[in-house]
């Protein structure tokens, strides 16, 4: 997934910083843009970027996502890969409990659960 | 639903599954064991030879689950018919794929072990937290409370283990906290 996101001086430091503790590696910068490639998806709240709501919904618009697709929900912008494998785990009775059990506490699907878990996983297998 | 394995009445069978599963069960000439997760024994574990190996192998009964011979020994697992689908990303699934592959499993085995470990931790965690908040309803507010469990040396033991386990709703040793 590549995002492009705008340079602008009041972010300048906070989101290359955050990109990178994300796992994303700079392959590009100009003038206007800095652009990211990583795997896994991104949950950006604008009060860690310390600008204001306005600002932060025009730098939402701005920010351009390839291989993926970007959603704002109020004050938080959701990057999420597009996902187009599917891979198809066989589960006994007790692991599938276990899961839908962990998951309805948090308010999650099993499989949104179980993939979110094992993107943490991987990630912190690759240091991430 | 855990499964149940039966095996012939052998010591040195006994000594390799008593670490893995628990015994439930004995007759004249077999044991029988109940297993929740997959387990692989090598089969220099048993110190048995090629042929008692194999000879053991055809005789174990899994009910609930399965053994398969594997290169240099058996599994048991249990039977697995919930069938999860879960969508990635092309990255995230060449990600799957190479980490898979260095340990040496499959990619849908691999994901499943990785995921299972860590959601059985967080239901660890859920279950403490919420038995910690049961214990604090009846513990709150004494003043032998320590924050982490009960500071009061005269409470019997079995008492104790019933307002931990929450099967106690009443401490009668609480003294309020102030009062002499």
């Amino acid at each position: 997934m590549i995002i492009v996101v705008p340079k602008k001086q009041e972010i300048k430091g906070v989101i290359v910083k955050g990109f990178k503790e994300a796992g994303y590696s700079l392959v590009a910068e100009n003038d206007r843009s800095y652009t990211f490639k990583g795997i896994f998806s991104l949950k950006i709240p604008s009060a860690t970027l310390g600008i204001g709501y306005r600002e932060f919904v025009s730098l939402c618009k701005e920010i351009a996502v390839e291989g993926g697709l970007k959603r704002r929900r109020n004050g938080v912008l959701y990057v999420i890969p597009e996902r187009k494998r599917r891979l198809v785990v066989r589960l006994s009775n007790d692991e599938y409990e276990t899961l839908s059990k962990v998951a309805e506490s948090r308010g999650l699907k099993p499989h949104t659960l179980f993939r979110e878990t094992l993107m943490l996983a991987l990630s912190e297998r690759r240091g991430v | 639903m855990p499964y149940l394995v039966k095996t012939p009445k052998d010591e040195r069978v006994n000594s390799v599954f008593s670490h893995a599963f628990k015994k439930v069960g004995e007759g004249e000439k077999y044991f029988v064991y109940e297993g929740r997760i997959d387990v692989e024994f090598p089969q220099a574990m048993f110190g048995l030879s090629g042929d008692e190996f194999r000879k053991l192998c055809r005789s174990i009964r899994v009910e609930g689950g399965f053994k398969k011979r594997i290169e240099d020994g058996v599994r048991i697992a249990p039977l697995r018919k919930k069938v999860l689908t879960v969508r990635l990303s092309e990255d995230e699934y060449r990600l799957l794929v190479e980490d898979a592959r260095e340990v040496g499993l499959e990619p849908s085995r691999w994901a499943r072990n990785l995921v299972m470990s860590l959601v059985e931790q967080y239901l660890a965690l859920e279950l403490k937290k919420k038995a910690m908040q049961e214990i604090r309803e009846v513990c709150g507010g004494c003043k032998y409370w320590t924050g982490e469990g009960c500071g009061n040396p005269t409470i019997p033991k079995l008492y104790l283990r019933e307002v931990y386990s929450g099967r106690r709703k009443e401490c009668q040793y609480k003294v309020e906290r102030g009062v002499m």
